[in-house]
């Protein structure tokens, strides 16, 4: 087993994407006028569908890829939910066809990059593209419903915590530990850091790699779920800003695009940072527009500061 | 090397096949749509074909540079939204503003091309992300400077320099993308600048040691690629009359779509824009018939990814080149 303070000066992003993640969320409860358990409850669960949304593009970061078609899967189980769900009530049943959905659109994806070799980026972009279009089929207008019991699910409690705190704990321990400890997560992060060393090694590449989508599509899918809950009805316009909000928050909580390197542990704390930093600007008062240059800015930030870190020591190198 | 553990397969010649494939397709798609509405045989159809085509054709020179150079410029869209709103607020309705609403639109999208290619090339963050932020942050750039409510609207003069037709058939616009289209062309066949831009497509590692400054070209086409959707949105405000938010968003992967259908390699080196032309007719054609079935939104999208991975698959079997490294 990993100690808890080896795994912080392996990963220090992790310490540093927490600690900035806790400085937001004081200001926001600071900032916010009437902090109540409810008000607590609806923030965390609005933050599930990102939270799931970022594990899933943060293991395919890891593997070395990038999956810009995790917004359009989570509209695609959003709209496929809702709109099946009205007037039939049968949540549970849609709930899975939306899944199977998502883990076929993941297969999908994993197959083109990792057995055909075709470019990860454009794989996507394309699959999100024709996702996207189903999705808009389905329901071109927004509308569907769910009943208003699966609505209120994020509203439980569970003893004095809610249900939707103890979901975002959760999900990454229960659904992504054992997945890291098992052979496969070894596997992740060796082809990730050197795809022919880990196929030297004996590792199977391809499956590793198409498993990575997979997942993608099943996380994006749950947050899908997620969504349909907070929401109760479908809308085809509504997972846009998912697909970059959940790479920004991977990479700001140490994710890094060239693969092998970060922990999702990381990835969640920079999904958060990224969301309660609008909850933030919101309670201050600022146009909630702003929120689309701040993550843009955020994005391009972070992605800057590995580079100018390991600039600094190669500029003194050439001085001297 | 990873790529050494498939064998590249067949398409031994496949630049004749690239340059041959998108007209190919073009006269086919079109016999058959007048095959099944010979409405679309009409001079006036035509007509309104090529009027939306020059706007996507400008943005498309822009996309075909960066493509060759084996980038993607995923910002387009919201640049032509952007300029689209700052155009309908500085023109106001009047002809006088045009110059400055010009100069504004291209400004602004040389702006956003700039700063893709210095984040591109001195951050080192892949295309598609740094594009992807840029488009975030135009957008969100969209909203603060119309708070929302787009307002303004085109003047006379640009209406009809993008819709007035002479001859029943020619618009300002139609003239402008072709004179565009043949500067592009020469520079890219006849032109150092041209030879470097392929170059770099092909081997970015040997053009550097050739002596091309691989981050200037990348900066350079980057900005191009800006400055022509930034054009595209201003032409489009005479276009629509007025400006809307979102009214660019479609140029994203249309351009692409465009692009990749003109028989250019995503991967760059190969390609050019004679089979952009007939790539972004190809798109038009598609996305009018769409339309007339009744499927405009759900099925453009369906058909610009069906598209892009079709393409992207055959056009890959022959050369393969990593594209990371």
């Amino acid at each position: 087993m990993v100690s808890p303070l080896t795994f912080l000066r392996r990963e220090p992003a992790v310490a540093v994407a927490y600690i900035v993640l806790a400085a937001i969320v004081v200001g926001w409860a600071v900032s916010v006028p009437q902090l109540g358990i409810l008000a607590v409850t609806n923030t965390i669960g609005q933050k599930l569908p990102i939270v799931c949304v970022t594990i899933g593009a943060a293991i395919v970061l890891i593997s070395r890829g990038v999956d810009l078609s995790v917004g359009a899967t989570l509209t695609l189980v959003n709209v496929i939910v809702a709109k099946g769900t009205d007037g039939t009530g049968a949540v549970w049943l849609w709930v899975v066809i939306g899944l199977t959905a998502a883990l076929a659109a993941g297969l999908l994806n994993g197959i083109l990059v990792a057995v055909y070799r075709l470019s990860p980026l454009i794989v996507t972009l394309a699959t999100s593209s024709v996702l996207f279009g189903v999705a808009l089929y389905i329901l071109p207008i927004p509308g569907g419903g769910t009943p208003s019991w699966f609505t209120r699910i994020p509203l439980l409690l569970v003893g004095p915590v809610p249900l939707v705190a103890l979901l975002l704990v959760l999900i990454p321990v229960v659904l992504w530990w054992p997945l890291k400890r098992s052979p496969f997560g070894t596997a992740l992060y060796a082809v990730g850091n050197d795809e022919a060393a880990a196929f030297t090694a004996g590792i199977r590449v391809r499956a590793t790699i198409a498993s990575a989508y997979v997942l993608a599509g099943f996380f994006a899918g749950l947050g899908g779920v997620f969504l349909t809950m907070n929401a109760g009805s479908g809308d085809a316009g509504i997972g846009l800003p998912y697909t970059l909000n959940s790479i920004a928050g991977a990479v700001i909580g140490g994710v890094a695009l060239s693969g092998g390197r970060g922990a999702i542990a990381g990835a969640v704390a920079g999904a958060l940072i990224m969301s309660f930093l609008n909850n933030l600007l919101f309670a201050l008062g600022v146009n909630t527009y702003w929120q689309f240059v701040v993550t843009g800015v955020l994005l391009l930030l972070a992605l800057s500061v590995p580079l100018v870190l390991r600039r600094v020591p190669a500029r003194r190198e050439r001085t001297a | 090397m990873t790529e050494t553990l498939r064998t590249p397969a067949l398409a031994r010649r496949p630049e004749l096949v690239r340059a041959v494939i998108p007209y190919v397709t073009l006269a086919a798609l079109y016999v058959g749509t007048i095959v099944v509405a010979p409405g679309y045989r009409a001079p006036e159809q035509i007509a309104t074909l090529l009027q939306v085509a020059s706007l996507l054709g400008i943005v498309a020179i822009g996309q075909t540079l960066v493509i060759l150079i084996a980038g993607i410029d995923l910002s387009v869209g919201a640049v032509v939204t952007f300029t689209n709103l700052i155009t309908g607020a500085i023109l106001a309705g009047l002809d006088v503003n045009l110059p400055l609403a010009l100069m504004a639109s291209l400004g602004a999208g040389a702006a956003v091309g700039l700063l893709n290619g210095f984040v591109i090339t001195r951050l080192h963050v892949p295309d598609l992300v740094a594009t992807l932020a840029t488009m975030t942050i135009m957008i969100g750039a969209g909203y603060l400077v119309t708070g929302g409510a787009p307002r303004g609207a085109a003047s006379p003069g640009l209406v009809s320099f993008v819709t007035g037709r002479l001859g029943g058939f020619v618009t300002g616009a139609l003239v402008l993308w072709m004179l565009l289209a043949a500067a592009v062309v020469l520079i890219l066949s006849r032109s150092t600048l041209g030879r470097r831009i392929y170059a770099v497509g092909l081997n970015r590692e040997a053009s550097r040691y050739a002596g091309v400054s691989v981050p200037l070209l990348t900066i350079l086409l980057y900005t191009i690629s800006g400055m022509t959707a930034g054009l595209a949105g201003f032409l489009l405000t005479g276009y629509t009359g007025s400006s809307f938010l979102n009214s660019g968003a479609t140029y994203q992967l249309a351009s692409i779509a465009a692009v990749v259908l003109g028989g250019a390699s995503i991967f760059g080196g190969r390609g050019s824009y004679v089979g952009t032309i007939a790539g972004v007719l190809i798109t038009v054609l598609l996305q009018s018939i769409l339309r007339v079935i009744g499927i405009p939104q759900a099925g453009q999208n369906i058909a610009y990814g069906v598209v892009i991975l079709l393409m992207t698959f055959v056009f890959t079997t022959g050369f393969r080149r990593r594209r990371r490294g």
